[in-house]
């Protein structure tokens, strides 16, 4: 019984001393989980940047009201010929609904409106005094900011209009008789545009490989770019002056093409590429790429493609039939992801003539909505799964040019070609292909009606 | 071993990509471990788990003054023996006697595979699991088991005969059902 024992204990020992079994993925992806993240590279709560993309929003807002609030784009009507002693202009602004006085080197009425006191500023005429009929008629007494009296201005004179609410001013400058009607005068508002855009894009990621990971640098070969597409409505507040703000609410999608798949068992521990084999592939369910790794829904669908690595026309044998119209050269799974993105843009206008031509510059806040992995492409596509491991919220830079065409006073036309680039990876957490940002390149088409 | 310092040095820089390479050196050896100790797969992915996060949390207290893997074994057991007193609350030893009927798939009259001695062990009641992987796979004494476990050397004496008993009871079974079959 005894030498049984031994026997037994033995055996045991012998068969255990140097066990080993791999586990399965889950385990890593548990324990990469539960790490402490490294404190330089903190992450930083998704909730901050929601709070810092509506802060730059409002402030953004904000700035653009009270700069169209308080700027005067004056109009010179007149200047004063050198009898007057002064080397003024006569001026009007298209907020202040009155005539200034201001001196001929500063037309464009800056230190009118910021009252730099070095400044000559004769005279605020505004409506209500020129009305009042006080100067009426007279040579209006113009005086300068100490309040000392200067020069006289040319008369002034109000004809009463019936059907019009304010006086027309007849001003009389020597042998020159200007008439300025404050009713016809167009207080400039900033103006809105509501639009719609679509662009068909070109979507990829760029990809940093870092050569200290496991995983080989061959990816590049495996997958690819994919046409989708970006449409979406915009609100643009725009001013007399060059400057204009977008924003609007845009559906995007972007993905990649994977050619070449092979199905992990153990994704820890192969490259993509490394398996071109049916070896290592018992219990196969993850594929991994650089945006994620994909699960199939179907886990019948694991072993079919492990059977065949990736060559399509062996699906068939899961049941898959109508995949087999498909061609050879467009076996692959296309990982597709789609996004709710709240972009704020400002624009630069460069050229105005005709065409109006912008720079644009911006970022945008991209909420993950979908998330699909297809077989094949096209109408005879797929879906057989999803990719796991994503990030939820991500930031986009946006960069481009748009040309405007005018087609009545309302109504423009847009071309933008526009170049999208992710701050961060799709993946959230570690990934085993080194740091893959996706970008895009898109031209958008829109049309704008401006209220 | 130079190697093995870099990736421990990274590790304790929390370098993700070498707390992988470090888990990618021991999962597979620790995983053997894991499923000696546990009573199932999925109970020894848990403890892998919690073992590999604990080597990394404490991996700064490593002083190289023994082998890295020795020392990362070291907890995988302790993990599986928290595990076993996490579980030992709500259940008795007695409680897992039940077990009669053993399975043994693909077994060899002369040796029996690997899987169906994990099997044969994994079936063991938790507290003969723990006594026999000590006393015969680890090597160590019944004084050093019963302080591990707090239970009597008795109790550990105990507890490695009667594992030692039902393990060959269960093989001996499965061959005379086999020299029948034939």
């Amino acid at each position: 019984m005894k030498a049984d024992f031994f026997r037994l204990d033995d055996e045991f020992r012998e068969a255990f001393e140097n066990f080993k079994a791999r586990p399965p993925a889950s385990v890593w992806y548990g324990i990469v989980d539960e790490l402490p993240v490294n404190t330089s590279r903190r992450k930083i709560p998704q909730v901050w940047f929601i709070a810092a993309g509506f802060a730059l929003l409002i402030a953004s807002s904000i700035s653009l009201w009270v700069y169209t609030g308080s700027h005067v784009e004056l109009q010179e009507i007149a200047t004063l010929p050198p009898d007057y002693g002064h080397n003024n202009t006569i001026l009007t602004g298209n907020k202040t609904d009155s005539l200034l006085l201001a001196d001929a080197n500063d037309k464009d009425g800056t230190n009118i409106e910021k009252n730099n006191p070095s400044v000559k500023v004769a005279q605020r005429l505004s409506k209500e005094i020129l009305s009042s009929g006080n100067i009426s008629g007279s040579p209006a007494i113009v005086s300068s900011l100490e309040g000392q009296v200067e020069t006289v201005l040319p008369s002034i004179v109000f004809e009463e209009i019936p059907e019009k609410a304010t006086p027309v001013a007849k001003i009389q400058i020597a042998e020159q008789s200007i008439v300025f009607d404050f009713d016809q005068q167009e207080v400039v508002r900033p103006r809105i545009d509501l639009g719609g855009h679509f662009a068909m894009q070109y979507s990829f990621r760029s990809m940093s490989h870092d050569p200290s990971l496991l995983t080989s640098s061959s990816l590049p070969g495996v997958e690819n770019r994919l046409m989708t597409f970006d449409a979406g409505i915009s609100l643009t507040l725009s001013t007399r002056s060059r400057l204009s703000l977008q924003t609007g609410i845009n559906y995007s999608t972007m993905g990649q093409f994977v050619n070449s798949i092979d199905v992990l068992s153990n994704p820890d521990l192969v490259s993509l590429l490394a398996l071109n084999s049916n070896k290592l592939l018992d219990n196969a369910q993850t594929i991994l790429t650089s945006h994620g790794f994909i699960r199939f829904d179907n886990p019948g669908m694991s072993s079919a493609i492990n059977e065949s690595t990736g060559a399509l026309t062996s699906l068939n044998a899961a049941g898959l039939g109508q995949l087999s119209q498909l061609e050879l050269h467009d076996y692959g799974f296309m990982q597709m992801f789609s996004f709710i993105e709240v972009p704020l843009v400002a624009r630069f206008r460069m050229l105005d003539h005709g065409l109006h031509m912008h720079m644009k510059g911006g970022v945008s806040a991209s909420y993950l909505v979908g998330n699909n992995v297809f077989a094949g492409q096209g109408n005879l596509r797929q879906s057989i799964g999803q990719t796991f491991g994503l990030r939820k919220l991500n930031f986009e830079g946006i960069a481009g040019v748009v040309m405007e065409v005018p087609i009545t006073r309302n109504i423009s036309l847009q071309l933008e070609p526009t170049v999208q680039f992710f701050f961060f990876p799709m993946i959230d957490g570690f990934t085993y292909f080194g740091r893959s940002v996706p970008y895009s390149f898109s031209l958008f088409t829109g049309i704008t009606y401006g209220f | 071993m130079e190697v093995l310092k870099k990736i421990v040095k990274g590790c304790l820089r929390q370098n993700k990509a070498d707390q992988h390479r470090l888990y990618t050196l021991f999962s597979q050896k620790m995983y053997g471990v894991c499923l000696r100790y546990a009573g199932n797969y999925h109970e020894a992915q848990d403890i892998l788990q919690e073992g590999f996060l604990k080597v990394f949390e404490k991996l700064h207290s490593f002083k190289w003054q023994g082998s890295l893997e020795g020392w990362i074994k070291r907890i995988m057991i302790h993990s599986a023996i928290e595990k076993y007193r996490e579980r030992i609350y709500f259940l008795s030893v007695e409680d897992f006697r039940s077990h009669q009927g053993v399975y043994l798939e693909n077994q060899a009259p002369e040796k029996i595979a690997l899987d169906d001695l994990l099997n044969l062990i994994q079936m063991l009641p938790d507290q003969y699991r723990m006594v026999f992987n000590m006393a015969i796979i680890e090597g160590l004494n019944h004084k050093e088991i019963s302080e591990i476990l707090s239970i009597s050397e008795s109790t550990s004496r105990s507890n490695l005969s009667r594992a030692r008993s039902l393990l060959q009871e269960w093989i001996l079974n499965e061959e005379r059902i086999l020299e029948k079959a034939i």
